[in-house]
């Protein structure tokens, strides 16, 4: 059976970019959803069953940081593995991720850097 | 850092995105040149604030445009919508500005980028004149030039 996986990001052609580098990548897919921010993907969150989050962190209305947090307080999102997608320069910003469990991949991406990201978390455990 | 040394760090940030995101390959050009009076350039601004607060002004050609979008996508340049068109370039400016800002204020520095929005020629040319950019590079690619301002707030 294939991950599902929720894409927030509020760039569409981000989305679809992220999504080719998924199709690419060889991993296991099952449905893909999308959120154009952190608010949507809460909603989203709890119509849908999703085993991966991939997140953006500047978004309008609620932004990836924000999201993760409200995600913390929430025991059925809290264990949700979180892959943080982002132009993000700031190691301040990203060690907060990191402490909340999310992997980091720095834009621009390629396929192969997403695959042993999403590989290393939900298989290894280990940083790719 | 010197005046020529933010316009080669956003010149290199530029080219490097750009190859990146989209294969797309652009030669440096010049520092010294003035918006063109032309209907043929899509102008988007993306403000951010941090250690140091303003804005990255991008002014692309239009026909640069489908071969960006297609790139990045990987689709043909025929099955491109306008909106698509005008994502994509948000995106890369986003991403440009994501990546310019640590290198110039380090890595420790937190930004808070806002989306790009559009913005008009004689914006740009109303924001030149109370404003003189940090920085200003001019990018040649295949299909027509890009041009970059970085500002910073008072």
């Amino acid at each position: 059976m294939g991950m599902n996986i929720l894409i927030v990001d509020d760039s569409g052609v981000m989305r679809q970019m992220i999504i080719k580098a998924l199709n690419m990548s060889g991993l296991p897919l099952g449905e893909i959803h999308q959120a154009g921010n952190g608010k949507e993907a809460l909603e989203l969150l709890d119509r849908h069953w999703v085993d991966l989050l991939i997140l953006d962190i500047n978004m309008p209305v609620m932004n990836g940081e924000e999201m993760m947090i409200e995600m913390k307080k929430n025991p059925a999102f809290r264990d949700i593995p979180v892959v943080v997608v982002s132009t993000e320069g700031s190691a301040t910003r990203i060690e907060r991720m990191k402490a909340m469990g999310a992997r980091f991949v720095h834009k621009p991406f390629t396929p192969e850097i997403i695959r042993d990201t999403i590989q290393s978390l939900l298989i290894t455990g280990e940083e790719p | 850092m010197t005046a020529d040394a933010l316009n080669a760090t956003l010149m290199e940030v530029a080219s490097e995105m750009l190859e990146s995101l989209a294969f797309m390959f652009s030669t440096p050009d010049r520092t010294d040149f003035d918006p063109p009076e032309s209907d043929a350039f899509r102008t988007l601004s993306a403000e951010f604030e941090g250690p140091f607060s303003g804005s990255l002004v991008l002014m692309a050609a239009e026909e640069t445009l489908p071969e960006l979008t297609a790139g990045m996508l990987g689709i043909e340049e025929s099955e491109i919508t306008s909106e698509q068109k005008e994502d994509a370039l948000k995106e890369t400016l986003n991403v440009v500005c994501g990546n310019l800002l640590p290198r110039i204020a380090g890595k420790q520095a937190v930004f808070n980028i806002a989306r790009p929005v559009t913005m008009s020629r004689i914006e740009l040319e109303a924001l030149l004149q109370i404003r003189q950019p940090m920085a200003k590079v001019q990018l040649d690619l295949d299909a027509g030039s890009w041009m970059f301002w970085l500002f910073q707030r008072d």
